[in-house]
């Protein structure tokens, strides 16, 4: 493909062969919001070389050079694949298992106010989701995108005051059969819940490109505690676009940690909406590149209502010819009083390849607030350093000793100790690989 | 152990050390004193292997090797240690960790077993008696937060673990009151023998009554201008360093 009319009609295409495919099975609220989604997809385009959203992550150049469309059909049925080995060992929970972007496994084994429905292309158990109405299509290319064409995910409901001990965790896993995939998932976390979800993206095989674009929506009741982790450790050659869209009602505490280490072009969007006082968010970010891993960040936080607590950081380690971005919105409007909001982005810059673009972005209405940012896009410390080799540490351990302490900040963010682990010991052998 | 022959060094082209001559024998303690900015911290961290000075000439060597060609890690392991003026805080890495990596690395030089998880408790439990260290603060990281005089015992501390042959101290006295100047003193005359020798970098004689040196030398304007024993110390103490700048300049 050589145009983005191209690459549009192709997903046109898509979804008429979804429809059809559909015979009038689905749901006609479903299909409605489809038709709607697919309408705005084509009046927003994927985004062009002008956009100021997409200004240091050229996504449309990269699907149009990489999307393969020799067709693998996403939705036919196969034969479930061995996935156990897939997942990560120890870490408990209420699993959902995704295959190339179809469900493979769906837990039943659940404890007395979490129910999980799979979510199907006919969008039988949507009726009560409120789907599309916190992911707004009618802003994003890719949410739209997702919302006319997603064929599987996870409808993930807390039920009030049921404190879930174990992670729900989706396992998004794929081979080199998947050409592109949409998953798309819906989380009700009610009053006085307290819960967590752990999305995890892993390839299993293979070398080739693959796209993946997926939308998470999360609605958080009132006093809820409400925890969301992302993990893309083994990511290879994955183009992905990720939208995760959380509101908070009141008195509401949210906390989301994103961790990056692969993928060919990965851009998260976390937008949290925060519709109620006396909130807290809190949004950790942990991007570790090498090779030409192009990461893009960018977050937005919109607090509506006074009295409320956001906290971010992000931090970045990048190496080789990797390129990093980040933006962070958070806008105050004119009710948002007494507003405490703080972000924070750091960086290091491992070789002189290395790239970072970092942009914070506070639009404040409201007069008696506290927010601060602050970026910095640095090199080791060479005192740091020194001190450490004067003291017996060669030069590679000091190095990836500074570089894991520099890590460590977000990480220990992670509530999980089975995933903590996990992300410390992938952590450290890419510290050993790259500086060891 | 330790001779330094006519050592010149700069930085961006600006001469800092001109010309030090300077040797140190096992079992002896040298004191190096002089005015602000004359070169000991200079002198100090060209030991210790700085990258950022530039040797334009001279030599140095240490135990019969050429100090000059080794990388900072290299000369720790070989036994040379450097007590940091200003020590940096290193967020995020473990003291405890940290000192580990670092007396296994030294281990390994020497061609001895690293120590496990015991011994290393073991270790560190006996030398932080010496400098009367507390746990919490080995619990923290690096030199996180920190008080002065923390940093500084954390040094002696470290010193003390990791046992080196020649011990250069820059200002360890600094800014210490007197009791934990004492502890600090007590910490560097208990690892002396006549194996290992000191360098002390100080302003004050107070220091020199604890640590009894054998040589005082006077670093100023980069180079060392007057050498004698512990009354040497004494006489700076009282006249100031006018006198020596005056003799310096006159011979110059
Ligand atoms: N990295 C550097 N860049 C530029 N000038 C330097 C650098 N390091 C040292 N100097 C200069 O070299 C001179 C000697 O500095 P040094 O720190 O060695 O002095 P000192 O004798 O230790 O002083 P003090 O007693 O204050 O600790 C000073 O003029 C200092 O400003
Ligand atoms: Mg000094």
């Amino acid at each position: 493909m050589n145009t983005e009319q191209e690459l549009r009609s192709y997903f046109q295409e898509k979804y008429s062969s979804l429809t059809s495919g559909l015979n009038g099975e689905q749901t006609a609220d479903l299909s409605q919001l489809r038709h709607k989604a697919l309408d705005s997809f084509n009046s927003l385009g994927f985004p062009q070389n002008k956009s100021e959203e997409y200004k240091y992550t050229p996504i449309t150049k990269t699907l149009l050079k990489s999307l393969r469309t020799d067709d693998h059909q996403v939705m036919e049925p196969q034969t479930v694949p061995p996935f156990n080995e897939y997942l990560l060992p120890n870490l408990k929970g209420h699993l959902v298992v995704f295959w190339n972007g179809r469900l493979v496994y769906c837990t039943d084994d659940l404890p007395q106010g979490l129910s999980i429905e799979p979510i199907d292309p006919q969008g039988n158990s949507l009726a009560e989701s409120g789907i599309g109405t916190i992911a707004n299509y009618q802003k994003d290319a890719f949410t739209a995108l997702n919302t006319a064409l997603f064929n599987h995910g996870a409808f993930i409901k807390v039920a009030k005051r049921s404190v879930i001990e174990e992670p729900v965790v989706l396992y998004h896993l794929w081979d080199d059969r998947a050409n592109y995939m949409q998953t798309r998932h819906l989380v009700t976390a009610e009053a006085n819940s307290h819960s967590q979800v752990v999305e995890i993206y892993k390839c299993t095989s293979g070398t080739k490109n693959t796209f993946h674009n997926s939308v998470t929506e999360v609605t958080v009741g009132k006093n809820a505690h409400f925890s969301y982790h992302k993990v893309q450790t083994e990511c290879g050659e994955n183009i992905h676009v990720g939208n995760t869209h959380i509101s908070q009602a009141s008195d509401s505490t949210v906390k989301c940690t994103t961790i990056t280490t692969e993928g060919r072009m990965v851009r998260n969007n976390l937008n949290l909406t925060v519709d109620g006082s006396n909130c807290e968010s809190h949004m950790y970010g942990l991007y570790l590149l090498h090779g030409t891993n192009h990461v893009d960040n960018h977050t937005r936080v919109d607090h509506r209502l006074p009295h409320c607590y956001s906290n971010e950081l992000y931090k970045g380690i990048i190496n080789d010819r990797a390129a990093g971005v980040f933006n962070g919105k958070i806008f105050v409007r004119q009710d948002a009083q007494k507003t405490n909001a703080f972000q924070s982005n750091k960086n290091l810059l491992l070789s002189d390849h290395a790239s970072m673009n970092t942009k914070p972005q506070l639009e404040i209405w409201a007069d008696d607030v506290k927010c601060s940012h602050g970026a910095t896009t640095g090199q080791l410390d060479e005192e740091q350093l020194f001190y450490l080799r004067a003291r017996g540490l060669d030069k590679q351990q000091a190095r990836s000793l500074l570089l894991y302490a520099f890590a460590q900040e977000t990480l220990e963010q992670v509530t999980s100790p089975v995933l903590k682990d996990y992300l410390d010991q992938v952590i450290q052998a890419r510290l050993i690989e790259d500086h060891g | 152990m330790l001779k330094v022959d006519n050592l010149r060094a700069s930085v961006e082209d600006k001469e800092i050390l001109k010309g030090i001559n300077l040797e140190v024998k096992p079992g002896e303690v040298h004191a190096i004193m002089g005015p602000n900015g004359s070169g000991k911290s200079t002198l100090a961290a060209v030991l210790a292997g700085r990258e950022s000075y530039e040797i334009t000439e001279g030599s140095v060597t240490f135990l019969r090797k050429d100090l000059l060609e080794m990388a900072p890690e290299e000369r720790a392991r070989e036994g040379l240690f450097l007590a940091f003026q200003y020590p940096v805080e290193i967020p995020g890495v473990s003291s405890t960790n940290f000192l580990k990596t670092a007396v296994n690395q030294i281990r390994e030089h020497r061609g001895q077993e690293p120590l496990d998880a015991v011994s290393f408790l073991k270790l560190i439990k006996e030398k932080m008696k010496l400098v009367d260290i507390d746990q919490s603060l080995l619990s923290r990281s690096l030199n996180e937060g920190f008080s002065g005089g923390e940093k500084k015992r954390n040094e002696i501390f470290q010193m003390a673990v990791l046992e080196p042959k020649l011990a250069v101290l820059d200002e360890t006295d600094s800014g210490l009151d007197i009791d934990a100047l004492k502890i600090v003193a007590h910490g560097v005359n208990s690892l002396k023998n006549n194996e290992n020798a000191v360098v002390v970098v100080t302003h004050y004689q107070r220091l020199l009554d604890y640590i009894i040196p054998d040589y005082v030398h006077v670093l100023y304007d980069g180079k060392i201008v007057k050498s004698g024993t512990k009354e040497l110390a004494l006489e700076l103490e009282e006249k100031g360093y006018d006198w020596i700048k005056e003799e310096a300049n006159i011979t110059t």
